[in-house]
């Protein structure tokens, strides 16, 4: 990798999924690199790519051809164990439509991953979630499960979640397709707070013009290819 | 860390409240299964049980031994097509007897035998001239009066009745002959002529009119030649009714009490008692088609009481009936008739008057506990053979009473058996084996020819032999045996030294594994002795109905089986299904980076606690049945309940290991069917998560 501030370095990337006897090219030789510490957007419309490629980036799928490289690991050569184990101490994930688990309730579901980890001690545990939790300002909302929430609300559980195990790369997939634009703006000014407080990269899909405006750095994917890359 | 564990308990337990219709459907399912595992299981333990204390204390005893040259199986209760199995002799009881009784937690053996013989009594017309027959080759002018004059009332009834059925006379043929000679018999000059040639007159009367009466009362009875003193002493089950026990070192007879009551009492009676016995059951006559077809032919029977009385009771019968059923006009004939018509209204009231004003005038059982009754059987090569042998009771298992396997066998000493049966004395049985010796025919036992030969045997046994006629070509005749026979002793002894046709083994531990130990000690003891004999346990020698427990044993796993296999398939396509639903949610937990064996495990305690809980239910309500059923007591519909139930009502109980073997079973068929949905949910991709649904 000639980057050495690079966190994603992807060369010529191509995705192919069998569809009944055809296949379906969703990624046509995609050549990208976010450093450590960028909030960058991709965008496009339906269809162009932009899932298939944070999955590639999010380790949850990889590449048919070419190389993804994510936190300096070649993910195409990786087992899924290492694949699992790589997302849950490097990776957070924020969901379009919050993924939330619906039997535990806010402050379960912001410590789940802490607990997968088995890092900290339940003590540890409760100072960082609480912190969190604070922090997406749902103080109030702690003991409530996600079907009592708003979208909103859902959708700031599920960015505490992602931060909550200070990740190096967080990747949000059309985090705001679900709510409406205030809420949606909200949702983004408060990961791009993030960004600037805590450093953690942010890597999110999205369609929306108003959301595009505050990121750092903009893909323009279409067909499966980049077709534009600006700062 | 354990948290990460807890965690998924607690996702587990929350998922089963979650996903509640799923749960219920597993979870009945599941405590089903376990409450009838439990319930039944220990169902077929009890009736295990209650057969094995039913065949094992009644005669079977624990093991059975006959003789190795048997051609058919032993089958104690008959075999599938209810006759006797050929299954050779035991020559030398005492031989066999000493060998086994050495072998260790040997209680007993108790030699035995079983045969049918016909107990022929008459029909009513040939007890009266038998008994007119009696008084005039006795010269009593008073009785041979009151004798002629009732057998002349009867002939009258006999021939009102036989008139009185037209459409019989258009049958012409023989009858109208039978009816012809039955006239002669009611017309005065036959009785004016009767004291001129009553012996002419007689014969006419027993030839000619007797046959008329078609109730014969024979009797096939069935009956287990033993050692009486040592079968009273070993079966616990037997219980004297009636009567005494038949003295030490006499031959004798004792009837089965639920046979004498059941085929052997006054039909009429009978067909009451039966009757009463469906009443005090709860139920009614006209719901059970049964009990209707008694009911109905009832009525029929009316001449059984009527060709009994004599002339007073016939007058103050009639007098009493037309009181009683309000008939003035009637006559006897038709308000027997009448009287026997009863319903569920006035059979109580019916049934108390019988006893009360007809029992006391006819006979309501042919053989009375004292009397000595013949008993003709056919050999074992066809010849027929009779003995006399003295009623002194009757007996009856306990508990089996109501048990058409526990009313199978009447009880007679092993020295009358051996004669009806035709048996000979080792003595005998050498001679003709050296006779056989002579001709070429191997298989012999050495000793007992040369004790013939030479003349070693028991002198005192011999003569014994020669005077009853042990002979198969000897004389015995219907009642051609003496009175003195019948009462006629023998030396105990002689019980051990003679054949027998098979033998109960009693066992002080009688545990499987106890009875397997011994049958095989037996085997050896006797295989070393060289006694050419044969062991089994008492399921095999029981016939069919030994087989019976496995047979209930195996429904029960066939029923389990398929319950469970259904369960199997039920909580397989729920958890599948609940799979698909949680798609989502469980490619979210591995996107963030929970592993596969996380989310499998989730699974497997979803059912296993679902199981626990479900199973827990099950066996309480499991035990709970039995535990009712324990208390309150499962009562036998029918006599052949009653044999399963070893009595008229099956207390089950319950132990540890039926709850341990439900839970177990349920929990394993359980995991099993989750198996497959876990490993699905494990395979579930994180990339799911990602993937929207429009």
């Amino acid at each position: 990798m000639s980057n050495p501030n690079a966190i994603v370095h992807i060369q010529d990337a191509h995705k192919v999924y069998p569809l009944g006897h055809t296949e379906v090219v969703a990624l046509r030789g995609i050549n990208l690199t976010i450093e450590r510490g960028e909030f960058a957007a991709i965008a496009g419309p339906s269809g162009s790519g932009k899932t298939t490629l944070l999955n590639l980036i999010g380790c949850v799928d990889v590449a048919t051809r070419g190389e993804v490289i994510v936190c300096g690991q070649a993910t195409q050569t990786l087992s899924d164990t290492v694949l699992t184990r790589l997302r849950l101490l490097k990776l957070g994930f924020i969901f379009q439509s919050f993924n939330l688990v619906s039997v535990l309730d806010v402050f379960q579901n912001v410590e789940f991953p802490l607990l997968l980890q088995g890092k900290l001690s339940k003590a540890e545990r409760k100072v960082l979630v609480e912190s969190i939790i604070e922090k997406v300002g749902l103080t109030g909302q702690r003991g409530q499960r996600p079907a009592q929430l708003s979208g909103g609300q859902r959708q700031r559980v599920a960015v505490a979640r992602a931060l909550v195990t200070r990740p190096e790369l967080v990747l949000a997939d059309e985090p705001t397709a679900n709510l409406d634009s205030e809420t949606g703006e909200r949702i983004i000014d408060l990961m791009r707070d993030l960004n600037h407080a805590e450093g953690t990269t942010f890597i999110f899909s999205t369609h929306d013009p108003k959301i595009m405006e505050r990121a750092d750095r903009l893909v323009h994917i279409a067909d499966g290819r980049i077709v534009e890359s600006t700062r | 860390m354990n948290d990460k564990w807890t965690l998924l308990w607690q996702i587990a337990l929350r998922n089963l409240r979650a996903h509640r219709r799923k749960s219920l459907i597993v979870g009945f399912i599941l405590f089903l299964a376990t409450g009838i595992i439990v319930f039944f299981g220990a169902l077929v333990d009890a009736v295990d049980a209650g057969m094995t204390r039913s065949v094992t204390q009644s005669a079977a005893g624990h093991l059975q031994i006959h003789s190795a040259d048997a051609k058919d199986k032993l089958a104690l209760y008959g075999d599938e097509f209810a006759s006797m199995p050929d299954i050779g002799l035991m020559l030398d009881f005492a031989a066999v007897a000493k060998v086994v009784r050495a072998v260790p937690n040997v209680k007993a053996i108790v030699p035995m035998g079983i045969d049918f013989a016909m107990s022929s009594q008459g029909n009513e017309m040939d007890r009266w001239l038998a008994s007119l027959r009696q008084a005039v080759r006795d010269g009593d002018e008073p009785k041979i009066v009151e004798r002629r004059d009732h057998v002349r009332a009867v002939v009258k009834r006999m021939y009102d009745e036989l008139s009185g059925a037209k459409e019989m006379v258009s049958a012409g043929g023989d009858f109208v002959k039978q009816l012809a000679d039955a006239k002669r018999a009611t017309e005065p000059e036959f009785w004016n002529t009767f004291d001129a040639d009553r012996l002419a007159a007689l014969e006419f009367l027993e030839n000619k009119i007797s046959p008329l009466e078609t109730h014969l009362s024979d009797a096939w009875v069935q009956f287990l030649g033993t050692d009486l003193d040592a079968f009273e002493a070993n079966f616990d089950r037997f219980k004297l009714v009636e009567g005494t026990r038949v003295p030490k070192g006499k031959r004798g007879f004792l009837f089965n009490h639920g046979f004498y009551e059941e085929y052997l009492k006054h039909r009429v009676a009978r067909v009451l008692d039966a009757l009463k016995r469906h009443r005090d059951e709860g139920h009614s006559i006209d719901d059970d088609a049964e009990a209707r077809g008694k009911r109905d032919r009832l009525v029929g029977q009316y001449r059984r009481v009527l060709y009994q009385l004599d002339l007073a009771a016939g007058v103050k019968l009639e007098a009493e009936l037309r009181t009683y059923l309000a008939q003035n006009e009637a006559d006897l004939p038709t308000l027997l008739q009448e009287l026997l018509k009863v319903n569920d209204s006035n059979f109580d009231e019916r049934y108390a008057w019988f006893y009360e004003h007809i029992a006391p005038h006819i006979e309501l059982y042919p053989v009375k506990i004292g009397d000595v009754i013949p008993l003709q059987a056919y050999t074992r090569s066809g010849y027929s053979k009779s003995v006399n042998v003295k009623v002194y009771g009757t007996y009856t298992f306990e508990g089996l009473e109501k048990s058409d396997i526990g009313k199978a066998f009447n009880l007679v000493d092993l020295i009358t058996f051996r004669e009806l049966y035709a048996l000979m004395t080792p003595e005998r049985m050498a001679e003709v084996q050296a006779l056989r010796e002579k001709s070429g025919i191997k298989d012999v036992k050495r000793e007992g020819a040369e004790a013939e030969l030479f003349g070693g045997g028991d002198t005192e046994l011999e003569k014994t032999v020669v005077a009853r006629g042990f002979d198969e070509f000897g004389e015995g005749g219907i009642g051609k045996i003496s009175r003195s026979d019948a009462e006629e002793g023998f030396d105990p002894a002689e019980l051990e030294r003679g054949v027998a046709i098979n033998a109960a083994v009693l066992l002080h531990d009688a545990s499987t594994e106890a009875q397997a130990t011994a049958l095989l000690a037996i085997e050896a003891a006797t295989k070393a002795a060289d006694l050419n004999v044969k062991v089994v346990g008492w399921q095999e020698a029981a016939g069919m109905v030994g087989q019976l427990a496995v047979v209930a044993r195996l429904i029960l796993y066939v029923i389990v089986f398929l319950l469970l296999l259904v369960a199997v398939v039920v909580i397989n396509n729920s958890m599948v299904i609940a799979t698909m639903e949680r798609v989502k949610e469980i490619g979210t937990m591995r996107a963030i980076g929970a592993s596969r064996r996380y989310i499998a495990s989730l699974f497997v305690i979803e059912t296993f606690v679902l199981g626990l809980v479900a199973g827990g239910l099950g066996v309480v309500g499991g035990v709970t049945g039995i535990v009712f059923w324990q208390a309150v007591g499962l009562p036998a519909q029918n006599a052949f309940m009653t044999f399963l139930f070893s009595g008229p009502r099956l207390h089950p109980d319950v132990s540890l290991t039926h709850i341990l073997v439900a839970l177990t079973l349920t929990m394993f068929f359980a995991l099993l069917s989750t198996l497959y949905p876990a490993w699905l949910a494990s395979r579930i991709r994180p990339v799911t998560a990602m993937a929207e649904d429009g």
